[in-house]
């Protein structure tokens, strides 16, 4: 009997002795990612270049986790509360603000800027304001990547593509036969929530309050975009009968106007599409396109030492000079100097939308704007579907909001 | 004799540890921790709120009281129409391949037994290219026959039609087996004699086939449901809930409030307790009114 328990003991420590047989000096850095398919290769494929240039110093093990339901960020919320979080991790710039105050961000400080040779001027102003927390850095942007509108050259020239709502109404009178329409309103939530929420910015409105504890996109402003884009999508002369796939439709040559991401240059390589900023389609108040941005962030480990903060670096540094591949899988480089490249000019799309910099409107920087903003992609997907009125969905949106941002608020003093 | 106690125990413990890990402790947990403010962020500052998560719950002027019983009642009407489906389609299957000779019938059984071998995650994808709306399968079909292709998972109803088809077609296999087994225990000379009597088809089938599988159908129908209780993969994968909360089930509505970003893992513990109970009520009574005439 003894013989078994003992055979058991053995094996489960055999099993538990992982293999530590790194060369000496040499780094060894965990790096996760949410990338997926090209974009994951792109990726890779740039880590390979770096591990190459740098053999015996340094080595990155990428690790790349779909995000599917949120499951990418549930991990390395977990990973970081407990103590396990890999060196370095790219962190979609609207999860920053939560997860600083929740203490899981190294600072990232000027001196370790200089030291990498990071310039912050290099990098695009309103995308890099957005990483800064109370005057100090958290993170570096790799990439800036906006809501655009893009048309099918085959259809139309970009003269006439619709640069406003109203033109949208004036010109499809002309351009809707056949079963085609000139333009449509997204039947995709995330993509309709964040038409919407550049659309109160250009109407004059704030998606939140100045102190950033209330929502104010269910303001008049925010009502009158979300009810024109409602009136809109149930106008049978005007848009294809709604919750139809618009980007399928835009595929086939249905619909020659629509709202989608940059990143899709490379899924619309195969026809002849341009792109516009479609920065003040509902309002020419302020010009606004909703962007969100990759960011390199270093998870608080419990004690860093300067070689391993340098290496982490040096990555950075690396990478975001090198973006000019991955801004060919449908991104804009936060880094201006790679957009100063022939080949970056090159990128008819891309070159075109970073003209446009300062429309760029990254969502507001404090944690609660995630929750307060929460409810409103279902909310506006039952207007836009008439289950509810513009202004009900809104108020009910900011209500839930607001109940989930105190809850929040609440947490994180209890964490401190 | 103390040797062979603990060999007994050694055989059983990859078992027990698994029910433990697995079962026992976070069921447990799961209780102790609805009544706490629980934040799923960590157990620090954890302190007991006694009945407060379960106040929210049944405080109708919460968000939180809306938007669950909202899921709650969502689920209980899917297990009402799903329910006689999985049990009622594997039935009838069952006796028509029953009729059949065996070469046949194991043909057939292998046909309607396949998909169950799939994991949730794969029928979800699969159901995705079945219910999409330019390319899927069922729209290509449609298309064919001449009908408008429909956006399944862009309006309520359909959407449900597209789980329900998917939930059917995948599970129909396991019942049917356990129906097909059990139709050769019952007398062939029972249906020869209502022949005789006079009696067609349809009377055989409500008058022989269905009292002598009655226990097969009481075991089928709990089993089914709690399976639609819980339903969670095949709405999660094909319409993330949508649109809007249209397909948001209760299992689906308590894992968005318990790992939310603003710490409600508590209340979300709650939820599922009195979900659970719900479960556990209903199907006492499904079992005590389909055993009551023994």
């Amino acid at each position: 009997m003894k013989k078994i328990v003992l055979l058991l003991l053995s094996l489960v420590l055999i099993s538990c002795g992982s293999g530590k047989g790194d060369a000496k000096g040499q780094v060894d850095l965990n790096f996760w990612n949410p990338f997926g398919g090209p974009d994951a290769q792109v990726m890779n494929n740039l880590i390979i270049k770096f591990n190459k240039e740098n053999k015996g110093s340094i080595r990155i093990k990428p690790q790349s986790i779909d995000n599917a339901g949120g499951a990418y960020y549930e991990k390395l919320r977990i990973s970081m509360q407990s103590n396990s979080a890999p060196d370095v991790a790219i962190f979609h710039r609207d999860k920053l603000p939560l997860y600083k105050s929740m203490n899981f961000l190294t600072e990232i400080s000027k001196d370790d800027l200089a030291s990498a040779n990071i310039k912050e001027k290099n990098i695009i102003p309103n995308v890099l304001e957005k990483t800064i927390f109370e005057g100090k850095n958290y993170a570096i942007p790799l990439d800036t990547h906006q809501l655009v509108m893009w048309y099918n050259k085959d259809l139309i020239s970009d003269a006439d593509v619709p640069r406003t709502y109203e033109e949208a109404i004036q010109k499809s009178k002309d351009f809707n036969k056949d079963g085609k329409y000139l333009y449509a309103i997204p039947n995709n939530p995330f993509i309709l929530s964040r038409v919407f929420y550049a659309g109160v910015i250009q109407n004059g409105g704030q998606v939140i309050s100045e102190d950033g504890m209330e929502a104010t996109y269910n303001s008049p402003e925010g009502v009158e975009v979300l009810e024109k884009m409602v009136k809109y999508a149930h106008n049978k002369d005007l848009n294809p009968a709604p919750g139809g796939d618009v980007q399928n439709m835009f595929r086939q040559g249905k619909v020659a106007v629509i709202n989608e991401g940059i990143w899709m240059a490379t899924q619309f390589k195969d026809m002849n599409v341009g792109v516009i900023s479609g920065d003040h389609f509902f309002g020419d108040k302020k010009k606004a396109m909703w962007a969100s941005s990759h960011t390199f962030g270093i998870p608080v480990q419990k004690n860093i030492s300067p070689e391993k903060k340098a290496a982490i670096l040096k990555f950075i540094s690396y990478i975001t000079k090198n973006s000019i591949t991955w801004a060919a899988a449908g991104q804009i480089p936060a880094n201006i100097t790679v957009q100063d490249t022939p080949e970056f000019k090159a990128m008819d799309a891309q070159n075109k939308i970073s003209k446009s910099m300062d429309s760029f409107s990254v969502m507001p920087n404090v944690p609660q704007f995630s929750e307060l903003y929460s409810a409103i992609e279902r909310k506006t997907t039952e207007a836009y579907l008439k289950k509810i009125t513009a202004k009900e969905a809104l108020d009910q949106a900011a209500e839930e909001g607001k109940i989930k941002a105190e809850k929040l608020l609440n947490l994180l003093n209890k964490k401190k | 004799m103390q040797n062979r106690n603990i060999a007994g125990w050694l055989f059983i413990s990859p078992y027990m540890i698994f029910f433990m890990i697995f079962l026992l402790i976070p069921t447990i947990s799961g209780v102790a921790l609805s009544f706490t403010d629980y934040t799923g962020y960590s157990l620090d500052n954890l302190s007991f709120i006694g009945l407060e998560n379960y106040k929210v719950i049944f405080n109708p002027s919460t968000l939180y009281f809306k938007e669950f019983w909202g899921a709650v009642l969502r689920t209980i009407g899917y297990v009402v129409i799903s329910v006689p489906l999985v049990v009622g389609i594997p039935l009838v299957l069952a006796s028509m391949i029953n009729e059949l000779s065996e070469k046949a019938g194991n043909i057939f059984r292998v046909i309607f037994y396949i998909p169950t071998l799939f994991s949730v995650a794969a029928i979800g994808l699969l159901g995705v290219w079945f219910f999409e709306q330019q390319y899927g399968l069922v729209n290509y079909f449609l298309d064919v026959l001449g009908f408008a292709k429909i956006g399944w998972v862009n309006n309520e109803i359909s959407s449900w039609i597209a789980i329900l088809l998917l939930t059917i077609w995948w599970t129909i296999g396991g019942n049917l087996i356990i129906f097909l087994a059990s139709l050769k225990e019952i007398p062939k000379g029972l249906y020869e004699a209502a022949e005789i009597d006079g009696a067609n088809t349809l009377q055989k089938f409500i008058y022989i086939t269905i009292p002598g599988l009655k226990n097969q159908i009481l075991f089928t129908v709990i089993m089914a449901i709690i399976a639609s209780f819980n339903l969670y993969g095949q709405p999660s994968i094909l319409t993330g809930g949508g649109p809007g909360r249209a397909t948001t089930t209760a299992t689906m509505y308590i894992r968005e409030v318990g790992f939310g970003a603003s710490g409600t893992a508590g209340l979300a513990a709650a939820m599922a307790i009195i979900f659970g109970m719900i479960i556990m009520v209903v199907s006492y009574f499904q079992f005590k009114l389909q055993t009551k005439e023994d």
